[in-house]
């Protein structure tokens, strides 16, 4: 069965095996932000395996449309994806899925694309990161937090920081993104958000140790079955030391839990110290 | 995985595991190749969706655009200015013997010779795309009779000529066709040389200065009339004069016209300059060095006696000397041994000594569109090298038409 994991962080959607979550999970793909690297040390090991990827279209690609970043710039999205991910790594290119942002109409791509995933099975791995603003995929604040894939305006802040793209000319930058909705990711069956660097620091807070609000939409994961938020150091820089403290003592827990040959040797050793007639 | 059959039924050969000489460094990147060419594998994923049908391991090897060599006047006994009946498979054998130096693609050099020698042999060469048979030839190379007596080397004294008549009517008369010619070297200082030098820029025809006693502004003067080569570098030119630079100071001239590079041949054996002399020109002008081997034909065989156009040369070693003299002629080296060695004594990156063997004389005829790189939709002739810059594997066209035998070494 195919594993869908959705990395909004470069608004990608992977589909993985069920045997490369774990290995994810474990090594956790890290990825500094600013400087656009995807360590590809963790996908070194996937060989053979079958990997579905869905492109979200960053507002530079959708704004091909306009005089915008053509795919092969070398700073598209595009580029991005195939210098740090699908070089590395054994994918078929028909299992790679972009939405585009040229298409005639764009709803209907954004309507498609819930369709691709609903015949897929459904998303399995979601794996994303979030904005300074709190944002996750282009759910910019305010957005619905139960809103589907659709085209989505753009917060003054996400058009500044894409200015580079345009030359520093804020009026050639595109204001309307495709994105995958709140609900879209929500419907994921496992969630793993990556967070890393001080200036994340205070979105993280918002995430995990206020409420669910959609001015913070990456809170809604607060309400998902199964999410993991993988963060550095910096990143913690605005929870409560008591937070940090606690989920840095639930590693060793988290880690018994998904390494699944530890729990059977541990089980194994209970079951055979069980057997004995006498005690020590 | 298929190839998408839409746009090329052609298998895609991937390299992996090795570094790439693009973009001026050694980059850790797989090298794709498709109907000879190199093959942008972004574009094959995302618009093709199209994949690899062979992936090939490196082991680690540098993959680096194949040698240019735009001076060899001959090797394993072969000798372009001479005009023998089998001129075509002399040509034909050293063209595959570089293959193992190297090089993909030469100029084969004719040193100053008869008209009649031009006449027949010229029609010999043609310009032809290299593979299994041997290195591509991309035209040749007229090393004189238009040169400065002074400086002649190891040129015969009888053959040397002079366009002060007709100019460039003298020129087309003494080699009689010009279709496969690439490059002409002469001496600017000649009377005339002014329009010869147009006329022959005008016809896509490289020009270079050599074996001259030109001074500096000669020499400006020519490469304003269209010049952008200089032959072997220090020889055959007047020694560099802190008031009159001569040709070599053309490397730092600041009447270059605008856009325009002066290139200069070196031939770094070791012998042909001394190595500190290779570092002054290679500091001043690091862009501009082209290596080239000027092998005769002694190069790859045995030492003793062997011909150079109408002249008898000796061999010992390195050394070649005209029989019974101490002038230098031509040499017996290699490209890649003069890769070496010129990485050596310059204590420059292996980039820098493989790109003065490949870009740099691509750059000088301006083919750097299709040859001397490993830019996608160039040529895919290309070499695997150690990390000491020995070849072990020739590719034309994405074929491989040498490899380094692994038993011997």
């Amino acid at each position: 069965m195919l594993i869908w994991a959705c990395v909004l962080q470069e608004l990608i959607l992977i589909l993985v095996f069920r045997e490369i979550k774990t290995t994810l999970k474990a090594e956790g793909v890290t990825r500094d932000r600013e400087s656009s690297a995807v360590s590809p040390k963790p996908l070194q090991g996937y060989g053979s395996a079958l990997l579905w990827v869905i492109l979200l279209q960053l507002p530079s690609v959708l704004c091909a449309l306009l005089p915008g970043l053509p795919r092969d710039h070398p700073e598209s999205y595009h580029s991005f994806m195939w210098n740090n991910f699908f070089k590395h790594i054994d994918i078929s290119p028909e299992n790679v899925h972009i939405l585009d942002g040229n298409a005639p109409d764009l709803q209907a791509e954004c309507d498609a694309f819930e369709e691709k995933i609903k015949a897929a099975g459904g998303i399995e791995l979601f794996v994303g990161g979030i904005g300074p603003d709190g944002h996750i995929a282009f759910n910019e604040p305010g957005s619905s937090l139960v809103s589907r894939t659709r085209v989505k305006t753009l917060a003054m802040d996400t058009i500044l920081a894409n200015a580079r793209f345009f030359d520093g000319d804020l009026s050639k930058v595109p204001t309307m993104a495709l994105t995958v909705g709140v609900g879209t990711v929500m419907d994921a069956r496992e969630v793993m958000i990556l967070i890393t660097g001080a200036h994340k620091a205070f979105a993280l807070y918002k995430a995990i140790e206020d409420g669910v609000n959609h001015m913070w939409t990456v809170s809604a994961f607060q309400q998902h079955p199964n999410t993991v938020f993988v963060c550095d150091e910096d990143a913690t820089l605005e929870l409560r030391v008591k937070t940090v403290k606690y989920f840095k003592g639930l590693m060793l827990v988290h880690n018994k839990l998904v390494e699944p040959l530890y729990s059977m040797k541990e089980m194994g050793a209970e079951r055979s110290q069980s057997k004995k007639p006498y005690s020590d | 995985m298929p190839s998408n059959k839409s746009v090329s039924d052609a298998p895609i050969v991937q390299f992996t595991n090795c570094r790439i000489l693009r973009d001026h460094q050694l980059q850790r990147e797989d090298l794709w190749v498709r109907e000879g060419k190199i093959l942008n594998p972004e574009k094959l994923f995302f618009d093709e969706k199209g994949s690899a049908d062979v992936q090939l391991d490196c082991k680690d090897s540098i993959i680096a655009p194949g040698f240019i060599d735009v001076q060899i006047n001959g090797g394993f006994g072969v000798d372009f200015s001479l005009a023998t009946d089998d001129f075509k498979s002399g040509i034909d054998l050293v063209s595959q013997k570089i293959l193992s130096h190297g090089v993909t693609s030469f100029c084969p050099t004719l040193v100053t010779s008869p008209p009649s020698v031009y006449h027949q042999v010229l029609p010999q060469i043609s310009v032809r795309n290299g593979g299994g048979h041997g290195a591509g030839i991309l035209g040749a190379h007229l090393e004189g009779p238009f040169i400065s007596k002074e400086k002649k080397g190891a040129h015969p004294e009888h053959c040397l000529r002079t366009f002060e008549a007709g100019a460039f009517q003298d020129l087309l008369a003494t080699y009689g066709s010009l279709d496969c010619v690439q490059i002409v070297t002469l001496a600017p200082e000649m009377k005339r040389s002014s329009e010869v030098i147009r006329e022959l820029t005008r016809r896509g025809i490289c020009v270079s200065l050599g074996h001259s006693v030109a001074n500096l502004s000669q020499a400006e003067e020519a490469v304003q009339h269209g010049a952008t080569f200089i032959t072997h570098l220090f020889n055959a030119m007047l020694p560099f004069h802190h008031r009159d630079p001569g040709i070599v100071g053309l490397l730092t001239s600041d009447k270059i016209p605008a856009g325009r590079r002066v290139f200069y041949g070196m031939i770094s054996d070791g012998i042909h300059t001394n190595p500190a002399a290779l570092r002054i020109a290679h500091r001043a002008h690091p862009k501009g060095l082209v290596l080239v081997t000027d092998a005769m034909a002694g190069m790859g065989l045995a030492p003793g006696r062997h011909t150079l156009g109408q002249q008898v040369v000796e061999i010992d070693g390195l050394n070649t000397y005209i029989a019974g003299t101490k002038t230098l002629s031509g040499s017996v080296a290699t490209m890649d041994t003069c890769v070496r060695h010129f990485q050596e004594a310059t204590g420059c990156s292996a980039e820098t000594a493989l790109e003065a063997a490949s870009l740099h004389p691509a750059q000088l005829l301006g083919i750097e569109h299709k040859k001397g790189t490993l830019n996608y939709d160039s040529d895919a002739d290309f070499l695997m090298l150690n990390d000491s810059l020995y070849v072990q594997a020739t590719y034309i066209a994405g074929e491989e038409v040498w490899r380094q035998d692994v038993s011997g070494m």
